[in-house]
């Protein structure tokens, strides 16, 4: 028998083999996504001013053909207003809460530099780096696209909310980094190395574009990380793209993260600070229900983060847990979204007093007044109560607006969930 | 709240699925851990559609599921004493048919099984797994060989067993 009939054989057995029934939700993913999504515009939001304190905080990437969309502010609807520390490197004095788009017209632009390297790609086709500075924006920007001048010629437009400074790099069709002059990369955590490519010098500062291998993109983009050096030493080991401060609230320099991603915060925020923790056992029978609200101060946090996930990292039949983000004495109600099994349930955290008198369904698909299950009332330490209001299941939860009342009026018409922004 | 391009995500996670989740499946031998993984992957697959979409989103899942199942792998064996591998406990959900090529890949090492099932299930190049795994096209090679090896051994076992039974 050949190598290739064994080999063959091989295949036909795994091919073939009689297997389970295995599903995948679609509808679970994008659900989630959304939030996911809205969630990162949220903390992009909130963070803003901290963010503006970081080299870079996040980025939203914008490929050819995608349509500009403008997002209207996102500010954290449990507080009407976010204070944070001024920070010392802080260049202006407004709150930026928008999330800019490459062609949005409203963001203020400040040229910062431009630089090409041409034929750095495989194709033979230059890269058009141009950086500038956006006023207005609480979020980076990268545009990239086709130049007309073809053999695959791109043109990468980065929006910066701030101007760097220290190193910084992305992966477009090529990495592009923007390094103080005289740095260099020197390690990457996706390949041993890349061709040096062209670097192109503006004033105190260095454009490095060099090429990576398609087979390398996906790699890079995703996670890869370049080591910085000068000289012989190395400055910045394993810097993130500065993409990936969007995604995974990475430290800046002075100690805080870009964003209040509760993802990625978890419990390593020693100083987090517990606001109220609460589990049901078996909620309507499906599974626990876990809520934990934390104060996140020493993160910069103040209250701008909501995220859901399996109560135990290791059992995802254990339950479902809501972890909240507060500011350290919250004074307004504020609410989110759980899932107990398959049973959307709505968490509303009540000042003393104030009740729930109406949930809004009509930025939804469902029609028609909506009879809800009884709610389940817990009394917490704070004299708040926890309020666990099952709902019928829609792809639209983000568009639920609750309506908070006491007995002698409406306190809040129309309150939005955490992660609706 | 939609997403710009969920319609296009939509068409491409329907295709992708089946493959994915069968990939997952014959890597962990868990049907639920498989769906987990698949879902998992997805999601990351979805907030980073914008960028995927034009590129190459199957490999870029097949990288979470792998990095995924490693990580869950890591942390099974740190948290329990047991030996057995946890892929070998769905015993309760499916005909015990659907074991047995579950029991088969069980006794791979985990990266032989990785490279097995994607070279002779997902049908890649030895560079393509070796760029997946992260792993040189000698660590690929010299991983299936052995893989292979010892799949023949112990599928040879089975039928062994299976004909002193019969």
């Amino acid at each position: 028998m050949s190598d290739l009939d064994q080999h063959d054989d091989i295949h036909d057995l795994l091919v073939g083999a009689p297997a389970p029934r295995l599903h995948y939700d679609l509808d679970a993913t994008l659900r989630t996504g959304q939030r996911i999504r809205a969630r990162r515009r949220l903390a992009a939001a909130g963070g803003g001013v901290v963010g503006l304190a970081a080299a870079a905080t996040a980025l939203a990437l914008v490929l050819p053909g995608t349509p500009s969309a403008s997002v209207a502010p996102a500010g954290p609807s449990l507080s009407g207003s976010v204070s944070t520390s001024p920070s010392p490197s802080a260049s202006v004095s407004t709150r930026a809460t928008t999330q800019c788009f490459p062609d949005d017209s409203s963001a203020g632009r400040t040229p910062w530099l431009t630089a090409t390297a041409p034929g750095v790609l495989p194709t033979g086709g230059a890269v058009t780096v141009t950086a500038e500075i956006l006023s207005g924006c609480s979020t980076n920007v990268l545009a990239q696209s086709e130049s007309a001048e073809g053999k695959g010629a791109t043109e990468v437009t980065l929006g910066l909310t701030e101007r760097p400074t220290t190193a910084s790099w992305i992966v477009a069709n090529a990495a592009v980094l923007i390094l103080p002059k005289g740095q260099r990369p020197c390690g990457y955590s996706f390949a041993d190395s890349l061709p040096a490519g062209v670097t192109v010098t503006r004033g105190e500062w260095d454009v490095v574009v060099q090429p990576i291998d398609t087979s390398l993109l996906n790699k890079a983009a995703s996670s890869g990380t370049v080591d910085i050096c000068k000289g012989d030493s190395v400055v910045t080991r394993d810097l993130p793209q500065i993409s990936e401060h969007d995604l995974g609230a990475k430290t800046d320099r002075a100690g805080a993260p870009a964003t209040c991603d509760l993802d990625e915060l978890g419990t390593a925020q020693d100083s987090a600070r517990t606001w109220a923790r609460h589990t049901v056992p078996a909620y309507l029978g499906k599974a626990d229900v876990a809520v934990e609200v934390r104060a996140h101060p020493g993160a910069g946090c103040t209250g701008e983060g909501v995220t859901e996930g399996p109560l135990s990292p290791t059992d995802p039949t254990a339950g479902v847990l809501l972890e909240v983000d507060v500011p350290e004495v919250p004074t307004a109600a504020f609410w989110d979204f759980v899932h107990a099994g398959d049973q959307l349930v709505a968490a509303f955290f009540l000042p003393a007093g104030q009740d729930v008198c109406d949930v809004d369904f009509s930025g939804t698909e469902l029609t028609g007044r909506q009879n809800l299950a009884d709610a389940t009332d817990i009394a917490l330490d704070s004299g708040w109560t926890l309020q666990l209001q099952p709902l019928p299941d829609t792809n639209r939860s983000l568009e639920l607006r609750a309506r908070v009342c006491t007995p002698s009026g409406v306190v809040t018409p129309s309150l939005a969930p955490l992660s609706a922004g | 709240m939609a997403g710009r391009h969920d319609d296009e995500f939509a068409e491409f996670a329907t295709g992708a699925s089946p493959r994915l989740l069968r990939t997952a499946w014959l890597i962990c031998g868990n049907a639920t851990q498989a769906e987990d993984l698949v879902q998992s992957a997805m999601l990351k697959v979805y907030v980073r559609w914008g960028w995927l979409r034009g590129r190459q989103p199957m490999a870029y899942a097949r990288r979470c599921i792998l990095n995924d199942h490693i990580d869950t792998h890591r942390r099974r064996r740190r948290e329990t004493t047991v030996s057995v591998l946890p892929e070998g406990e769905h015993h309760d959900r499916e005909p015990e048919d659907t074991d047995a090529i579950v029991r088969l890949l069980a006794t791979l090492p985990t990266r032989e099984r990785q490279v097995v099932v994607m070279r002779h299930y997902a049908g890649l190049t030895e560079a393509e797994v070796a760029d997946l795994l992260d792993v040189s096209v000698g660590t690929v090679k010299s991983s299936a060989s052995r893989g292979l090896a010892r799949l023949r051994e112990a599928l040879a076992a089975q039928e062994l067993k299976e004909g002193h039974h019969v």
